[in-house]
C-alpha cells in the first residue's frame, strides 16, 4: 500500500514508522527541510518538501498510486483540503486531524465533506482514553473488545500481594480468564503455565468485562471506583474530558488559569465547577480539595507544570494522578517518579489512525500496547481460512504471538490446546509487531 | 559611475610613477650611460599626462564602491602603459608588447621577463626594472590594508591587523594612517637589506636592485645567472632571510616592531601555518638534494632552503638551475607555487591565510560526515569564520585553479608542451615569475608571440590583485549605470 | 561502533563477488581456456568465507553513520582484494600488487591496466576484468541493497557512503525499491548496447565485454588497441552515445521513463551544462585534429568525440592515441578528467553537478564584491542551494585537488616524470584510466613501482567513493567509543 503522509510532527512520524514496519510505501510531505532530514536519517521513507495543500506538490508526491492520505499537520484547514484533493485523485482512504471541534457536526464528528474518511481530533481522543482509564483506575490500559464484552487490563502485581511469587496454573481463579503476556524489567514475555508472576511485574490480563472485577479481586487489585475527579487546564481536552465524565456522573472540578476561558467553560459545561486559579498554587489546591480526589488529571501544555502538580497532589493525599505529556519518550521516566500514568495525546492520536488504517475487511481492530511493543489483533476467522477445524496446539502459531479470547456467538471463549476455531469466530491475538501480518494471515 | 574621479585618481597614480622615473635617470647619469634623457623624457610625459588628467577631472564628491574598484586595475594598467616608455625610449625593447610585459610584470612583482641578457642592459634601465617591483610591492602593502580588504574583495580581512577603514563603502581617509605605517616598515626593512647586502660585499648599485627584488618578492636580477652570481653562502642565507620576512604579513612586523615583542608571529595561524610548511619543504628538499648531488651538507640546505622561500613567497630568484632536480623536487616547488606568502605581504597566490581555512573546513567537513547533525565552525587566531568568508574562501581557490587550467590550455596553442605551459600558468597566476622547461630559472618568456605576452600581463594582474577585483570589471552589471 | 554489523555487509558483499566468478568461469571451458579452474577455486572460497562471515556477524540492530562508512570501504577493500586472486592464481599477473591494481581499477571502473598485452589473455581473465567493470559500475553496495530489501534505513546511509554525490534524490519511498530501479536501467542499458554491437558484427564475447566496460563507464577493453581495432565507424558512434548516456544521472531516465516525456532531460541544469562542455570541448578538439592531422572532417570528428566523450565520462576508451595530438587537446583532455560526468551516473571524478554549483556560486561571488550587502543565493533547478551545500562542494573541490597534488609528488617521488605522474593522478583519482606520456592510451601501467600500486589502488578507491567516505577513516575520533 502506498500512503501519503502530510506533516511529520510526532504524530505523523510515529503512524509513518509503524506503517513502514508493516511493509508499507511511505511518502511524507514536510515544510521544514530540517525535520525532513531528520526524517531520512530514521525511517526508509521519501520526503517532499513543500506546502501539503498544494495540487502540484501531491502530484509530484505519487498522489495518483496512493491507498491512503493521512494529513496531520498543525492547521486544520490544510489537512482537510489535502483529503478533499486526494479523494479528486483517486486515493481511497483519507484521514484529516482536525482540532476545532467547531468544523465538524457535533454528534458524529463528521465533517460535511464525505471525502474525509476520518477525523480525527487528537483533544477528544486524549478525553476519551483519559475516561476510560478513570473508570478503571487501578489500570495501566484498558482496551474492549467484542461489542465491549471483553476487557483487556494492563495490570501491576502489587507488592505484598499473595499471588505474587505463584506460577499461573496454580492460581486457581473459578472464572475464565487469561494472562496473554508479562512485562517484566521492560521485557514482554508469552507466559506459560509454569511461569511465576513476581512483585512489580505488569501483566495483560483478558476476561470477561462483568466477570473483571472478581479477578481483579482474586489477584489482589481491589476495583475502587472513583468519584471526585479534579482536572487542571480548560483546554480542549479539559471540556471534553470534563463533558464526558458529566454524563457518567462524576464529581468533577476543573482548574483553568485564564479568566475568559473560565467564563465560556462555565457556558458549556452542565455539572462541572469551575475555578479561576493558577495550577500551580498550593492553597487554591489544598483549598478545593486536591488532596481527596480519587483522580487528578493534568491538562496543561506544560509538561513540567503537568509533572510538578502531579507530584504535588500525590504528596496531597489524591490517590491517583494522570499527566498530559507531550514528548512520549519521558513517560517511563515520569512513571518512575509516582506519577500514576503519563498519557502522550500523540501516540494516542497515532494509535487511533492506525486503528483506522489497520481495519481491512477480517480485522476488526488493531490497538499497540505498550509504547508500541506489542499489539492486540482482533480478527475474523473467514471460511475460506486454513486454520479452521484445525486444534490449535497444531496450529505452529508464531511464537512472538498468542491467541487470547474467542468471541463466538456473543460468549467468550478461553481457547485450549484442543480447540478448534469456526468461521465467524471474532479471535483476539497478542502480538509483537513484526509478527502481526503473518498472524493476520492465519485467519484470512 | 563617476569617470572624472576614476581618471583623477589615476592621474596621481602617473604623477608618483613619472616622478619615480627620476632614480634611474640618475644613475644613469652616475655610471655615465646616454640614456638619462631618455628617463626624464618619459618622467616629463607621464607627470605631464598624470597633471593633466588630475587638474581636468578633479575629484568631485566621495569615491564610491564601484569606482574604487575600477581604479584598482586601471591605475595598474596606467601605471603600466607608462611605466613601458623607458623601455621603449632608451631602445631596450623595440615591440610594444615586450615593454609592457616587462613593466606589468614589475608592477605586479612578478619577475617574469622577456630581456633574454641582462648583462648588456644600461644601468639605468636595470634599475628602473628593480624599482617597478619596489613601488609594486608597496603599492599592494598600502593597496591590501586600505583599499582591497576595505571593498570586501579580498577575502583575507581577517588577517588585517587593526586597520582602520574596515567594512566601510567608501575609502576612509584614516586608512591612510596605517598605510603610512606600512610604508616605514617597508622602506625600513628595505634600507636594513640593502646595508647588509652591500656589507656583504655585493656592490651598491646591485645591493639596491636586489634588495627591491627580495623586499617586492620581485625576482629581476642584474645578472644573467641571477643569485648564482654572488657566490658567497653567507650572501645567499640573507637574502633568504629577508625573502622570509617580506613574505610574511607587514602588519605583523609593525605590531612586534612596536611592542617590541617577537611573539606576535608566533600567536599568528597564518605565520605559523607559514614558518612550517617552509621548513617541511626545507627539509625534505634537502633530502632530495642532497640524494641527486655532490653538494655538501650545507650547500644541499641552502639550496633547498633558498628556492623554497624564493617560490613560496612568490620572488622568484635562483642559485641554480632547479629544472635539473629530480621530479620530485620539481613537484614539490610546482606546489609551492600555489601556496604563495602571507596575506598582508608583497607576495601573490593563493596565500597560506586561505590555505589555512581550508585546511580546518576539510576536517570539520570530515567530522560532518559522521555527524551529519554538527553544526560546526572553523576558527582562526581565535575568531570565527564566518559561512560568507568560508565560501567566498573557497570559491576563490575554485576560480583561481579554473583560471590556471583555461590559461594553461591557451598557453598551450602557442606551441609549447604541456609542463611549460602549466608552469607558466601557475608561475605568472602566482607571481612567481620561474616555472620549469621553457619558462624555467635559465630562461626568459622572449619566445612567446605578442598575444602571450599580452595575456599573460593581464594573468599577472589578475593575480596580483587577487581575482575579483579584475573579474568583476567583466560583469555586464558592472558598468550599468 | 557496531563490528558485527561492520562485518556482516562486506560478507555478503563477497559471496555477491564469488558467485560473479562463476560467468568468467563459463566463458573460459566455453573457449577451452586454461584458467577456469582460478576461479572456480576463488570463487568457492569466496562464496564459503562471505557466507561464514555474514552468518556469524549478523546484522543486528541499526547502523549509525560511521558504521555504514566503515563497512562500504570494508566491502570495496574485500571485493577488490577476493576480485584479484583470479589473476594471481591464473598466472597472469605476477605480483598482489598489480593484481589488486586491476581489481580495483576494474570494480572501481577506472579501466587502468597493467597487462602490457591483453590479446594473449585467456577469455575468462578478460571477462572477469569487463565484469568487475559492471559489478562496480552501479555499485556493489547498491546491488547488495535491491537485492537485500529488509535493510530498511540501513541500506540508505550505506547507499549515501557509496555514492555520495551532491544530489541524492530517493525516487521510490523504499530505498531497495530505487536500487532496483537503478539496475533494471542499467542492465536495460547494457543488454541494448550488447545487442546493438553484436548487429554490428562486433563478436558476441566482445560485444559483452565492450558494453559492461561502456555502461559501467570502465574501459577495460579485449585489444591492445582499444575500441580502435575495431574499423567500423557506425561501432565507434555507438560507443560514443552510449558512454555519453551512461555519464548521464540515471534517476533522469526513470523520470523520463515514467513521465515518458524527453524534456526532463533538457530542463535538468546539470545535464544541459554536460551536454554543452561535451560539445564545445569536441568543437575545439576537432577543429586542433583537422588543422594538425590529415583526417577526413569525419574522422576528426569521430575521433574528437570519442576521446572527448570516453574521458569527460571518466569512461577511458580510446580510438587513437591522444599523447601524439597537440599540446592544447591534451591540455583540454586533461581538464575533462576533472569534470567527468553527471551526479547519479555511473562516471567518476569531480562531477558535472558540483561544477554547476561551482561556477553558478563563481557568478554569485562576483556579484556580491559590487554589491557588498546583497543576500543572495544560488539555485539549482529553480530550487535555492544551502550554503552547507555550498561549503561541501566548494571543499570537495579543494580536498579533491588537494589529494590529487600531494599524490602527484608522490609519484614524481616514485621516479614518474612530471606529464606522466600528474596525468596518472588524475586519471586514477577520477576513474577515468589512461592518462598521457608513460601512462597513455596505447601504453599502461605496468611501468609504476609495486608501492606506486599500491598507492594508485587507493586513489582509484577514494575516487570512486568521493573521498569522505574513505577519509573520515581517517580521522582519529571516527575510532573512539
Amino acid at each position: 500500500m502506498r500512503v501519503i503522509i502530510i506533516g511529520a510532527g510526532k504524530i505523523g512520524f510515529n503512524v509513518a514508522k509503524i506503517l513502514v514496519e508493516q511493509g508499507h510505501d511511505i511518502v511524507m510531505i514536510e515544510q521544514s527541510e530540517e525535520r525532513a532530514s531528520v526524517l531520512q536519517e530514521h525511517l526508509d521513507i521519501q520526503v517532499v518538501i513543500g506546502n501539503g495543500g498544494s495540487p502540484d506538490l501531491l502530484l509530484s508526491a505519487g498522489i495518483k498510486e496512493a491507498n491512503l492520505l493521512v494529513a496531520v499537520t498543525e492547521v486544520d484547514e490544510i489537512n482537510m483540503l489535502a483529503c478533499i484533493t486526494a479523494k479528486k485523485y483517486g486515493v481511497e482512504k483519507t484521514v484529516a486531524r482536525v482540532r476545532n471541534y467547531e468544523y465538524v457536526y457535533e454528534d458524529n464528528e463528521k465533517s460535511v465533506f464525505n471525502e474525509i474518511d476520518l477525523i480525527i481530533n487528537p483533544e477528544l481522543v486524549t478525553a476519551r482514553e483519559i475516561a476510560k482509564r478513570i473508570d478503571v483506575p487501578e489500570a495501566l490500559d484498558v482496551l474492549y473488545f467484542g461489542d465491549g464484552n471483553i476487557q483487556l487490563l494492563e495490570l501491576k502485581i502489587i507488592e505484598g500481594v499473595h499471588t505474587a511469587g505463584k506460577c499461573l496454573k496454580d492460581l486457581n481463579i473459578p472464572y475464565p480468564f487469561i494472562i496473554a503476556a508479562i512485562k517484566r524489567d521492560g521485557d514482554m514475555l508469552i507466559p506459560h503455565g509454569d511461569d511465576k508472576l513476581l512483585a512489580n511485574d505488569i501483566i495483560f490480563i483478558l476476561a470477561k468485562t462483568k466477570d473483571m472485577p472478581k479477578i481483579e479481586r482474586q489477584l489482589g487489585t481491589e476495583r475502587k471506583k472513583a468519584e471526585r475527579v479534579m482536572i487542571l487546564g480548560g483546554g480542549f481536552t479539559g471540556y471534553h474530558l470534563a463533558r464526558i465524565l458529566e454524563e457518567r456522573s462524576y464529581n468533577v472540578k476543573i482548574v483553568e488559569k485564564e479568566h475568559q476561558r473560565c467564563v465560556t467553560l462555565s457556558h458549556q459545561l452542565n455539572d462541572t465547577l469551575v475555578l479561576h486559579g493558577d495550577g500551580a498554587d498550593l492553597d487554591l489546591l489544598k483549598a478545593e480539595g486536591a488532596g481527596n480526589a480519587d483522580v487528578f488529571v493534568c491538562l496543561t501544555d506544560d509538561d513540567k507544570l503537568n509533572l510538578l502538580v502531579s507530584l504535588i497532589v500525590k504528596h496531597l493525599g489524591a490517590k491517583k494522578a494522570i499527566a498530559q505529556v507531550r514528548r512520549s519518550d519521558y513517560i517511563t521516566l515520569m512513571e518512575s517518579v509516582g506519577i500514576d500514568i503519563g498519557i502522550s495525546p500523540r501516540t494516542l492520536t497515532a494509535n487511533a489512525i492506525l486503528r483506522f488504517i489497520n481495519r481491512g475487511s477480517n480485522v476488526v481492530s488493531v490497538t499497540l500496547i505498550s509504547e508500541e511493543r506489542a499489539e492486540m489483533i482482533e480478527v475474523l476467522v473467514s471460511p475460506q481460512s486454513k486454520i479452521v477445524n484445525t486444534k490449535l496446539k497444531d496450529l505452529n502459531f508464531p511464537k512472538g504471538a498468542i491467541i487470547g479470547t474467542v468471541y463466538r456467538n456473543h460468549k467468550m471463549i478461553i481457547p485450549k490446546g484442543e480447540d478448534t476455531l469456526k468461521p465467524g469466530d471474532v479471535v483476539t491475538v497478542f502480538s509483537r509487531p513484526k509478527f502481526s501480518a503473518r498472524v493476520v494471515d492465519y485467519f484470512v | 559611475m563617476n569617470y572624472r574621479n576614476i581618471i583623477a585618481i589615476m592621474g596621481v597614480m602617473l604623477i608618483i610613477v613619472g616622478i619615480s622615473m627620476i632614480f634611474p635617470a640618475v644613475w644613469s647619469l652616475y655610471y655615465g650611460e646616454d640614456d638619462w634623457s631618455a628617463f626624464l623624457l618619459s618622467s616629463a610625459i607621464t607627470v605631464s599626462a598624470g597633471l593633466l588628467a588630475h587638474k581636468a577631472t578633479g575629484l568631485r564628491g566621495e569615491v564610491q564602491h564601484k569606482e574604487a574598484i575600477a581604479v584598482l586595475t586601471l591605475s595598474w594598467i596606467a601605471a603600466s602603459a607608462f611605466g613601458s616608455l623607458p623601455y621603449l625610449l632608451t631602445g631596450t625593447f623595440v615591440s610594444f608588447a615586450d615593454a609592457v610585459f616587462e613593466t606589468i610584470s614589475g608592477f605586479t612583482t612578478t619577475g617574469a621577463s622577456v630581456i633574454p641578457d641582462v648583462e648588456i642592459i644600461s644601468h639605468g634601465v636595470l634599475f628602473w626594472r628593480s624599482l617597478t617591483l619596489w613601488l609594486g610591492g608597496m603599492g599592494i602593502i598600502v593597496l591590501f590594508v586600505a583599499v582591497l580588504s576595505s571593498l570586501g574583495v579580498n577575502t583575507l580581512q581577517m588577517f588585517r591587523a587593526e586597520s582602520p577603514g574596515a567594512g566601510a563603502e567608501k575609502i576612509k581617509p584614516r586608512a591612510g594612517t596605517t598605510a603610512k605605517i606600512l610604508w616605514f616598515t617597508y622602506v625600513g626593512l628595505t634600507v636594513v637589506e640593502i646595508l647588509i647586502l652591500w656589507a656583504l660585499g655585493m656592490p651598491l648599485f646591485d645591493a639596491f636592485c636586489h634588495a627591491f627584488g627580495v623586499i617586492g618578492t620581485g625576482g629581476f636580477s642584474t645578472k644573467n645567472s641571477g643569485i648564482a652570481y654572488f657566490d658567497n653562502p653567507l650572501l645567499h642565507w640573507a637574502m633568504i632571510l629577508f625573502m622570509f620576512l617580506s613574505g610574511a604579513n607587514f602588519a605583523l612586523h609593525y605590531q612586534a616592531f612596536r611592542g617590541k615583542d617577537l611573539r606576535v608571529f608566533w600567536k599568528n595561524g597564518e605565520f605559523r601555518l607559514y614558518a612550517h610548511l617552509m621548513l617541511l619543504f626545507t627539509v625534505i628538499l634537502t633530502g632530495v638534494v642532497l640524494a641527486s648531488s655532490d653538494y655538501s651538507f650545507e650547500a644541499a640546505l641552502r639550496q633547498a632552503a633558498f628556492h623554497v622561500t624564493a617560490i613560496m613567497t612568490t620572488t622568484g630568484y635562483a642559485i641554480s638551475d632547479y629544472d635539473l632536480w629530480p621530479y620530485f623536487g620539481r613537484s614539490l616547488l610546482v606546489l609551492l607555487m600555489f601556496i604563495g606568502s602571507c596575506s598582508g605581504s608583497t607576495g601573490g597566490s593563493i596565500k597560506v591565510g586561505r590555505l589555512l581555512i581550508l585546511l580546518k573546513q576539510f576536517r570539520l567537513e570530515l567530522q560532518r560526515a559522521i555527524h551529519p547533525r554538527a553544526i560546526v565552525n572553523a576558527k582562526i587566531n581565535g575568531r570565527s569564520i564566518s559561512s560568507e568568508m568560508m565560501i567566498n574562501v573557497q570559491q576563490f581557490f575554485f576560480i583561481y585553479l579554473s583560471i590556471t587550467a583555461v590559461s594553461t590550455v591557451i598557453i598551450s596553442s602557442w606551441g609549447i608542451d604541456l609542463v611549460s605551459a602549466f608552469t607558466a600558468a601557475a608561475a605568472i597566476m602566482s607571481n612567481v615569475g620561474t616555472g620549469l622547461g621553457l619558462v624555467g630559472p635559465m630562461h626568459t618568456y622572449d619566445f612567446l608571440p605578442a598575444a602571450g605576452k599580452y595575456y599573460l600581463s593581464f594573468l599577472m594582474i589578475v593575480g596580483r590583485l587577487e581575482l575579483y577585483a579584475v573579474l568583476v570589471l567583466f560583469l555586464p552589471s558592472f558598468w550599468k549605470k | 561502533m557496531n563490528y558485527r554489523n561492520i562485518c556482516a555487509v562486506p560478507g555478503m558483499v563477497l559471496v555477491i563477488t564469488g558467485i560473479s566468478m562463476l560467468f568468467p568461469a563459463l566463458w573460459s571451458l566455453y573457449y577451452g581456456d586454461y584458467d577456469w579452474p582460478a576461479f572456480l577455486w576463488t570463487g568457492g572460497v569466496t562464496v564459503i568465507l562471505g557466507l561464514t562471515l555474514y552468518k556469524v556477524c549478523g546484522i543486528t540492530g541499526a547502523f549509525q553513520a560511521k558504521e555504514a562508512f566503515a563497512a562500504v570501504v570494508l566491502s570495496w577493500v574485500a571485493a577488490a582484494g577476493f576480485g584479484a586472486l583470479p589473476f594471481l592464481l591464473s598466472g597472469t599477473l605476477p605480483t598482489f600488487g598489480s593484481a589488486l591494481f586491476e581489481a580495483m581499477s576494474g570494480f572501481t571502473t577506472t579501466g587502468a591496466s597493467v597487462f602490457s598485452d591483453v590479446e594473449i589473455l585467456p577469455h575468462g581473465v578478460l571477462f572477469w576484468r569487463s565484469f568487475t567493470h559492471w559489478l562496480g559500475g552501479m555499485g556493489i553496495i547498491v546491488l547488495f541493497v535491491a537485492v537485500l530489501s529488509s535493510l530498511g534505513v540501513n541500506a540508505l546511509s550505506m547507499f549515501k557512503a557509496e555514492s555520495p554525490g551532491p544530489v541524492i534524490e530517493k525516487i521510490t519511498p523504499r530505498i531497495s525499491a530505487t536500487a532496483k530501479i537503478l539496475w533494471y536501467i542499467y542492465i536495460g542499458m547494457t543488454i541494448v548496447l550488447v545487442v546493438i554491437l553484436y548487429a554490428l558484427g562486433m563478436p558476441l564475447f566482445d560485444s559483452l565485454c565492450h558494453a559492461f566496460g561502456t555502461v559501467a563507464t570502465g574501459g577495460f577493453s579485449i585489444k591492445n588497441l582499444s575500441i580502435g581495432y575495431y574499423a567500423n565507424p557506425l561501432i565507434h558512434w555507438v560507443i560514443i552515445a552510449f558512454m555519453f548516456l551512461a555519464g548521464i544521472n540515471f534517476v533522469l531516465y526513470y523520470l523520463a521513463l515514467k513521465g515518458k516525456d524527453l524534456r526532463v532531460f533538457w530542463k535538468d541544469g546539470e545535464f544541459r551544462l554536460y551536454a554543452r562542455i561535451t560539445l564545445v570541448f569536441i568543437a575545439v578538439i576537432a577543429v586542433t585534429l583537422l588543422w594538425t592531422t590529415n583526417y577526413s572532417s569525419e574522422a576528426a570528428l569521430r575521433h574528437a568525440a570519442f576521446q572527448v566523450v570516453s574521458i569527460m565520462t571518466t569512461t577511458g576508451y580510446a580510438t587513437a592515441d591522444f599523447d601524439l595530438w597537440t599540446t592544447t587537446a591534451k591540455a583540454m583532455l586533461v581538464i575533462l578528467m576533472f569534470v567527468g560526468g553527471c551526479a547519479g551516473s555511473t562516471s567518476g571524478s569531480i562531477k558535472v553537478g558540483r561544477m554547476l554549483i561551482l561556477l553558478k556560486q563563481g557568478y554569485l561571488e562576483l556579484q556580491r564584491v559590487l554589491h557588498p550587502r546583497s543576500v543572495t543565493q544560488i539555485r539549482i533547478n529553480g530550487k535555492a542551494v544551502r550554503p552547507e551545500l555550498v561549503m561541501n562542494v566548494q571543499q570537495f573541490f579543494f580536498i579533491y585537488v588537494f589529494i590529487a597534488a600531494v599524490s602527484v609528488t608522490v609519484m614524481s617521488a616514485l621516479g614518474l616524470d612530471p606529464v606522466s605522474a600528474f596525468t596518472a593522478v588524475a586519471a586514477t583519482l577520477g576513474n577515468v584510466g589512461p592518462g598521457l606520456a608513460e601512462v597513455g592510451p596505447m601504453r599502461n601501467y605496468a611501468l609504476v613501482p609495486e608501492a606506486g600500486k599500491y598507492y594508485l589502488s587507493f586513489l582509484m578507491l577514494a575516487g570512486r567513493l568521493e573521498l569522505y567516505t574513505l577519509l573520515v577513516l581517517f580521522l582519529p575520533s571516527f575510532w573512539r567509543k
